[in-house]
């Protein structure tokens, strides 16, 4: 090549045709080699720019599960000791491919043998269709679907499905709820928190506890079954955290056969249903009317005559026919001197009062079904006489439990809440009475089971402290005077009380054993009382060996007119 | 000249080669890990379905029922319960561990009329225990003694 170039080649000319022709040629080669060395530089540039400035290697073929990755889409949910109440389980639904089945006939019988509940017509009639997929049955159990797997019948296939499943039964199925075939909540906390459930990789943890849940289930089941009643409702809440510790409402379902719920026995009695309370609303003007100092506890009201208003007359059940004081207004349960204690307050006070105690709005507890109190549009003097003792104003039961635990805890009311609070995490709440009205509010709860309306909810050692209440039904216009709401309010123990507990039976029907009586006093007292009896150990409370001491503590003086004490209460 | 271009050749070649193989082995690695992850979901599953079926077993009906049928046991009464600083008071320091419950139990209980109700009663015994927090005694270290106890019985 060099020396090719020591001699220059003999200049060569070109014209005419053949000269425009090299030209066109070399342009051509020209705007060719241009072409080439873009696509080249873009490819350079592309190469460089992937292997250089991108932080992605190559995509992976697979990568590695993390720890808590779940693959069944829904979180669980637990009890706050940890206990599963509902879970999402990868199960497998079986199907087929009739056009690959050989011997439907063969093929249906041996099926019915894994799986003795399906109808081996039935299914013989979906193999020989003339289709490429049929469900033969969703969901199977691991144990059936081995079974079926063992058969060995081709054409049968089976697809992953998750499927949610609550391994407690019907045990405290309207705080969970339940979830559609696509899992996607439909009631209860299941739909309150749907979205969350959905993305969340933890457990979620509820304020319940199944064991209480239990036992109160059980003894609220019992006492509906031995009164005939129709419904039941019960809670017990911790009164310093506000947290629900059990929630019943029956009649109950099983959220397993989600498919299958009667609408009425969705209904929560607890949240969602609002009732005239009755006399448990003794306590909150009792507390209200303490607070406010216009009684203390050694006054008290003419209790006579009954009080005659507009067209109501307002009576005393357990009527006494003479001066009472306040704990035996309490304790007698007269509705003429709670109206009188109430009236004193006066009626923005008592509306006041009411409202910061949450009675008047909704509950922010995290359920889908809660009930708006349906209280007057305009609150005149009737309205607070009637509210004074449990009439004219209707809230959930929980509204009630809530505002009890708000006077016995030493006056702070909190939100009651379904999910496990840390006992850091309390709130502040907000103050409602003083700690001095919530101590004289203990006492005459105790006061109530010792000597009162509330005697069969006694529990020896735990010192119960309630309040009975018991209101006919509202239907259409009046009062029914057989449909009863019977309740009992408790707490325990009253000298430092920890739990509230409700129990309240709707509809109950009297028996000889309670004289024909449906009272609060007569049906639901022996729930709370049992189920305090069986609870208190399970929540880590130990009976007071020694109760004296503590009992003396929590009696209390009853004045009468004549000015003469007369002591309570300690024996 | 030439041996360069045989140096080059063989370097080529020998990172073929070396690439060949590696990506063989990233591949089969992936396999392998694929096949670790379906693993993972199988016994995933397969604990998920299991912890189901405890908590099934465990429905405190069904235990209540159990209890019931087969070891004779009723809810405790309040004087059936005994923390373990009481049994300790009432134990004798020079018993064994397991008479003293028995010994309250019956101390407790004037007619203990079932075998099972001390077992109801040592049952009880135990729940101060699951207690977030431990019984404590001022002063006295209540575990020492029976420590000691179970040291000498070994």
């Amino acid at each position: 090549m060099i020396g090719k170039r020591q001699s220059p080649p003999e200049k060569i000319r070109i014209e005419g045709d053949r000269k425009t022709a090299i030209e066109t040629g070399r342009n051509r080669l020209m705007v060719a080699g241009a072409l080439f060395t873009a696509a080249f530089a873009v490819i350079g540039i592309r190469v460089i720019d992937v292997s250089v400035f991108s932080d992605n290697a190559e995509p992976r073929y697979t990568r590695s599960i993390t720890k808590d990755e779940k693959n069944t889409g829904r979180a669980d949910i637990v009890d706050r000791n940890g206990i599963l109440m509902a879970t999402s389980l990868n199960t497998a639904s079986l199907f087929a491919n009739p056009r690959l089945v050989l011997d439907p006939e063969q093929a249906a019988l041996r099926l019915s043998t894994a799986l003795p509940d399906i109808n081996a017509k039935a299914i013989e009639k979906k193999l020989r269709s003339n289709r490429g997929f049929v469900w033969l049955r969703r969901h199977l159990t691991p144990r059936q679907q081995y079974a079926v797997n063992r058969l060995g019948i081709p054409a049968l296939n089976f697809q992953r499905e998750a499927r949610r499943m609550y391994p407690l039964g019907p045990l405290a199925s309207h705080v969970l709820g339940f979830t559609d075939i696509d899992n996607k909540g439909l009631s209860g906390v299941e739909r309150y928190f749907d979205k969350e459930l959905r993305t969340r990789q933890k457990n979620m943890a509820l304020s319940i506890d199944v064991r209480v849940q239990h036992v109160l289930e059980h003894e609220l089941g019992a006492a509906m079954k031995e009164f005939r009643a129709i419904g039941a409702a019960g809670l017990v809440m911790d009164v310093n955290t506000g947290e629900i510790v059990a929630m019943s409402s029956l009649p109950s379902f099983d959220p397993n056969q989600s498919g299958s719920i009667p609408e009425d026995l969705r209904f929560n009695r607890t949240t969602l249903g609002v009732y005239e309370m009755g006399s448990t609303f003794k306590i909150f003007t009792t507390a209200m009317a303490l607070d406010a100092g216009t009684v203390t506890l050694k006054g008290g009201y003419d209790a006579t005559n009954p009080i005659r208003i507009a067209r109501f007359t307002i009576k005393d059940f357990h009527a006494k026919k003479r001066w009472l004081s306040v704990p035996e207004i309490f304790m007698y349960s007269s509705n003429i001197g709670t109206v009188k204690m109430a009236l004193d307050v006066g009626i923005s006070g008592h509306q006041k009062f009411l409202a910061r105690l949450g009675m008047l709005k909704t509950l922010a507890v995290e359920l889908s079904e809660t009930g708006a109190p349906l209280s007057p549009n305009r609150w005149r003097e009737i309205n607070s006489m009637t509210i004074s003792f449990g009439h004219g104003l209707a809230v959930s039961p929980l509204h009630l439990v809530a505002g009890v635990a708000s006077i016995v805890n030493g006056g702070i009311y909190r939100t009651p809440t379904l999910v496990r609070r840390n006992p850091a995490d309390v709130p502040d709440g907000k103050r409602v009475i003083s700690e001095e009205t919530s101590l004289q509010m203990r006492r005459l709860m105790r006061l109530v089971v010792e000597q009162g309306t509330g005697r069969k909810a006694a529990a020896p050692g735990y010192l119960v402290g309630g309040k009975t209440g018991t209101a006919e039904k509202v239907s259409g216009r009046g009062y029914k005077r057989k449909a009863l709401i019977s309740s009992f309010v408790a707490a325990f123990p009253m000298h430092k009380p920890r739990y509230v507990v409700l129990a309240m039976l709707d509809e109950a029907k009297g028996k000889k054993k309670t004289f024909g009586y449906a009272t609060g006093g007569w049906v639901a007292a022996p729930v709370v009382g049992a189920v305090v009896r069986r609870i208190a150990p399970v929540l880590g409370l130990r009976p007071m060996k020694d109760t004296d001491a503590a009992r003396d503590a929590l009696s209390i003086y009853i004045s009468e007119k004549s000015g003469r004490g007369r002591r309570l209460a300690s024996h | 000249m030439r041996q360069s271009t045989l140096l080059w050749a063989v370097l080529g070649i020998a990172v073929v080669i070396g690439l060949f193989v590696m990506k063989h082995r990233v591949q089969d690695l992936e396999d392998r890990l694929h096949a670790l992850n379906a693993e993972i979901i199988t016994d995933r599953d397969a604990i998920q379905v299991m912890q189901a079926e405890w908590s099934y077993l465990n429905q405190p009906a069904r235990l209540e029922a159990l209890s019931k049928r087969l070891l004779g046991m009723e809810a405790p009464l309040a004087d059936q319960t005994v923390s373990m600083q009481e049994l300790l008071r009432i134990s004798d320091p020079d018993s064994a561990i397991v008479p003293p419950a028995t010994e309250v139990a019956k101390k407790k209980m004037p007619a203990p009329a079932r075998p099972a109700t001390p077992r109801t009663a040592l049952r009880k015994v135990k729940s101060p225990a699951q207690n977030p927090a431990p019984p404590t005694i001022q002063g006295d270290d209540w575990l020492g003694p029976i420590l000691a106890k179970l040291k000498k019985s070994q």
